[in-house]
């Protein structure tokens, strides 16, 4: 039984290692390179959006006004949020910047997170999409 | 039951290791991509990415005024001749120039923070 549980504590050991430690760090780079390229083609994909919207015009759509058509991206530090005065309230880190982490090591941690094992609890709703 | 449990955490293969990873790596550009458009509320959710070259998600979720959860999910398709859009799996329709904008801005926005934030060593 002992010899069981300490197989087993090992796999679970194991299967927090990064994703390089399972199919190498040359799959992990062309994997990511591939959403690189998709994401990069999709953005080209949108062409001339005056030219896409003269084919829509023509087309007379039957629009529901919801999410994108309501809502424009902002950059995610929204500073004309009137909920943040940004005249009196001092700018203060919420850590020590020894404590802060570099560029480096914030891109690594966010790889590592999208590395992480699957947490069926919290992403499901992803995943269904993505299964379609 | 041992067996699925190892299975589960392991996977059987390299093949079935890169497919998890590439859906973990949309995952983590589907939170990058739910700051795009400003704060949420606490109970609230957001996720938007880039599913394919032609395909854009939007995934929403809130509490109405009862308490109830509430989710929509909006799928994009950009074509040459325009944008489509389906809602929670229902029929495909095109978008108005301002959306089809707004879709736009939000891609342009989303490649930049994903590649500074997850891809600029690629």
């Amino acid at each position: 039984m002992n010899s069981l549980l300490s197989r087993f504590e090992s796999i679970i050991q194991l299967s927090t290692k990064p994703a390089e430690s399972y199919i190498g760090q040359e799959a992990v780079s062309e994997l990511e390179g591939t959403r690189v390229g998709i994401i990069s083609n999709a953005v080209i994909n949108f062409g001339n959006p005056t030219g896409m919207a003269a084919g829509i015009e023509s087309s007379k759509p039957k629009m529901v006004v919801e999410n994108l058509a309501t809502v424009v991206p902002t950059p995610a530090i929204n500073i004309s949020n009137p909920t943040i005065d940004l005249g009196s309230a001092p700018v203060k880190p919420e850590v020590a910047p020894s404590q802060q982490l570099s560029d480096e090591e914030q891109k690594r941690a966010n790889l590592l997170a999208a590395y992480a094992e699957i947490d069926g609890t919290t992403q499901q709703d992803t995943q269904s999409i993505l299964r379609g | 039951m041992i067996q699925k449990l190892f299975k589960s955490i392991l996977g059987t293969s390299s093949e079935e290791r890169r497919a998890e990873l590439y859906r973990n790596l949309i995952r983590h550009e589907a939170k990058i991509g739910g700051q795009l458009f400003g704060p949420v509320t606490n109970d609230g959710k957001r996720e938007f990415f880039c599913l394919d070259e032609r395909t854009w998600v939007w995934h929403e979720e809130w509490l109405d005024n009862d308490g109830q959860r509430k989710s929509r999910t909006t799928r994009y398709n950009v074509r040459p001749n325009g944008i489509l859009k389906a809602q929670d799996g229902s029929s495909w329709q095109y978008v108005t120039e301002v959306e089809a904008q707004h879709l736009r801005d939000a891609a342009v926005l989303y490649q930049k923070r994903v590649t500074s934030e997850l891809y600029s060593n690629v």
